[in-house]
């Protein structure tokens, strides 16, 4: 044995107790200037301001008139604010239904993308064999397919299967993802040490119990990270979608997002109602999320 | 408790190397044994084998009237071994507390939740940490880690204890506490235990019997003393202590003794059996049986200051006598500018050994 992640506690000494204050100063450290700071702070505050403005922006026309949408310069805090945009694309479009199919799609994805790459992963970084090698590297071969490849073929499929305009029809293709298998088993390799699921083994836990019990814990940030990961790309997914799904109904948010860009004329208005509406959905699952993803980059190994 | 007999074991590595090659043991019940040897040596995988971890390709091992595994008929799983094991990681599942690291085997053996509860906090506080129950495992010292491995090995009653260098992750004063509390620990629960360890204080001063261990053979079994005090190869006797190694040549022979020079010194040997006139013989002295002489003269070898150390309470001299780099022990300072050395040696406290090929070359370093 030489390297012990310190996951399963190896490494982690109780530090000795009351020897606080004897640890000598630190060598003295530059100081920089009031003023220095300052600057810093003025320059970081501007540079966040012009990373948000696009998204107030949006949020501010939303609930402006036509007007004063097209008037210069752009204001930031609407002198007449109002809601028709909102009432106007909720009552003209399908908006809530499109947000709906959206949501199934993004959640159904990741669920099923979270338990494909926790299985694979995980049996091909505890189980080695040559198969699961060839396996591993054809996996990884099919990340460099671009999907426009694929995606007529793909179509081909659904209208056979008959489930174009459906949620499963959505699915095709949204199921695995060869990165996740990757994420996970090199995090496996990473953080789960043999004698761990050895330990269970010797107690008689079944494989499948150790994966439920032991493995799926202590991947917990990983693929928290991978659930956040597969939720924005399923919904934020465009090409794949606008083929599947043909009828009004069976949109999915991005899809009728477009749908306010005619050829002609872009109805900003209630485009930008729309957007402010969708923007919902996905900020509170970041939000609540956050922690898992930031959590799980950094524990996935591929820091290094 | 049960008494554990292991026989002709044979492990392969995937390229077809034996990493136990025909391994016997027994151990009668509620006896330490110690696997002691250097990494490779087989001492972990034998381990493994008894605990069902790994298959070995033939032999039989018992543990009381049960048959563990048998060539003709393969083994039985690991968890119906009745084994408790301490890894060397004590792989303790980092997502569950304490008690519930504890309950886990229980669990999974289906016992009660109302029974389980008693049993956890009995094993709690048979290896005093009743108190950190609700604490993970990252909360605690090495220490303490450890001795929660322990607890969820013991808190089923096993038949027999497996302990995969359990001290080896702590530090030295920790580790020194440690063997003294293990050793209790288990002369009271009077568990057969199967300890697994390089450290050779460790294995002396813990163990019932030793079993030193190379390239997958026993090379020698043992009390502590007999391994430290009679090792039956130049391989034991380098492997535990320190050893410093002299060649010789017997000049006579009289029944079971006989005369050995060294050098240009004479020593009267207690010689093996097989070991005539003539032949070259390898002795194995500890630094404690080489001592600084006062005066020259035919019962000291000649030699060399090469280094000095001063350990606190006695100084220790490297020295080439006798063509061999030796470690002296000394209780005087020998004066710098000093650099020739007369040295003794106690006949009684070291071991001889016929020399062949391989240890010629051991002698030679």
């Amino acid at each position: 044995m030489t390297s012990r992640p310190d996951i399963h506690g190896v490494k982690v000494e109780a530090p000795a107790t009351g020897t606080g204050g004897v640890l000598p100063d630190l060598p003295h450290r530059r100081k920089k200037t009031p003023l220095a700071d300052r600057a810093i702070d003025v320059f970081l505050l501007l540079f966040g301001f012009f990373m948000v403005l696009p998204l107030l922006l949006l949020i501010a026309n939303a609930f402006k008139t036509p007007e004063e949408m097209l008037a210069w310069p752009p204001t930031l805090v609407p002198r007449e604010p109002t809601i028709s945009n909102f009432t106007s694309v909720l009552s003209s479009t399908p908006l809530l239904r499109w947000i709906f199919n959206s949501l199934a799609f993004a959640l159904s994805s990741a669920i099923a993308i979270s338990v494909t790459s926790a299985i694979a992963g995980y049996l091909m970084a505890k189980f080695p064999s040559r198969t699961m090698s060839v396996l591993f590297a054809v996996i990884l071969a099919t990340a460099i397919v671009p999907f426009e490849v694929y995606m007529i073929p793909l179509y081909f499929q659904a209208q056979a299967l008959g489930i174009l305009n459906s949620l499963p029809g959505l699915l095709l293709g949204y199921l695995v993802m060869s990165f996740g298998i990757f994420l996970i088993r090199q995090n496996v390799i990473h953080s789960i040490p043999d004698e761990l699921l050895e330990a269970a083994r010797i107690d008689g836990a079944g494989e499948i119990w150790i994966f439920v019990r032991v493995v799926v814990p202590l991947l917990r940030g990983a693929l928290g990270a991978l659930f956040v990961l597969a939720f924005f790309q399923a919904w934020t997914a465009f090409a794949w979608p606008i083929i599947v799904a043909t009828t009004k109904e069976s949109y999915t948010i991005e899809v009728g997002l477009a749908l306010f860009q005619t050829g002609f004329t872009i109805d900003l208005g209630r485009l930008s109602a729309a957007s402010a509406l969708v923007l919902v959905p996905s900020v509170t699952i970041f939000i609540f999320l956050r922690r898992n993803l930031v959590q799980g980059v950094a524990s996935t190994g591929l820091k290094e | 408790m049960a008494e554990l007999v292991v026989s002709n074991l044979v492990k392969s590595f995937q390229n077809g190397a034996r990493a136990v090659d025909d391994v016997s043991l027994d151990l009668p019940s509620g006896k330490w044994l110690t696997l002691l040897g250097p990494s490779g040596c087989g001492k972990s995988t034998t381990l493994n084998c008894i605990a069902g971890l790994e298959t070995p390709e033939s032999g039989t091992i018992r543990l009381g009237d049960r048959t563990l595994f048998d060539t003709a008929r393969g083994g039985i799983p690991p968890e119906a071994r009745d084994v408790g094991m301490v890894f060397q990681s004590y792989a303790l599942w980092p997502h569950l507390t304490v008690a519930r690291n504890i309950a886990f085997p229980l669990e999974l053996r289906g016992i009660p939740a109302r029974e389980r509860k008693g049993r956890i906090a009995d094993v709690a506080n048979i290896v005093e940490l009743g108190s950190m129950l609700e604490r993970y495992p990252h909360e605690l010292s090495g220490g303490q880690q450890q001795r929660v491995a322990l607890a969820r090995a013991l808190v089923y009653e096993p038949k027999i204890l497996l302990l995969d260098e359990p001290l080896s992750n702590l530090d030295a004063k920790l580790r020194e506490r440690a063997r003294a509390w293990l050793s209790a620990l288990q002369r009271r629960l009077a568990v057969t235990t199967v300890y697994v360890t390089h450290d050779q204080t460790e294995a002396l001063t813990m163990s019932d019997e030793i079993a030193v261990m190379s390239e997958g053979r026993i090379a020698q079994r043992g009390t502590p003393r007999e391994i430290y005090g009679a090792p039956a190869t130049p391989f034991v006797a380098d492997f535990i202590g320190t050893s410093n190694f002299l060649n010789g040549t017997v000049l006579s022979r009289d029944r079971g003794s006989g005369t050995v020079r060294v050098a240009d010194a004479e020593f009267r040997f207690v010689l093996p059996d097989g070991v005539g006139v003539g032949d070259d013989v390898l002795i194995a002295a500890r630094p404690a049986s080489l001592r600084v002489a006062a005066r020259d003269d035919s019962s000291t070898i000649h030699g060399r200051i090469l280094q000095r150390t001063y350990m606190g309470f006695r100084y220790e001299y490297l020295a080439e006598i006798a063509g061999a780099e030796v470690r002296i022990d000394g209780a005087e300072e020998i004066p710098d500018g000093v650099d020739t050395i007369s040295v003794s040696l106690t006949p009684e406290e070291c071991s001889l050994f016929r020399r062949d090929g391989h240890e010629s070359k051991r002698a030679a370093r």
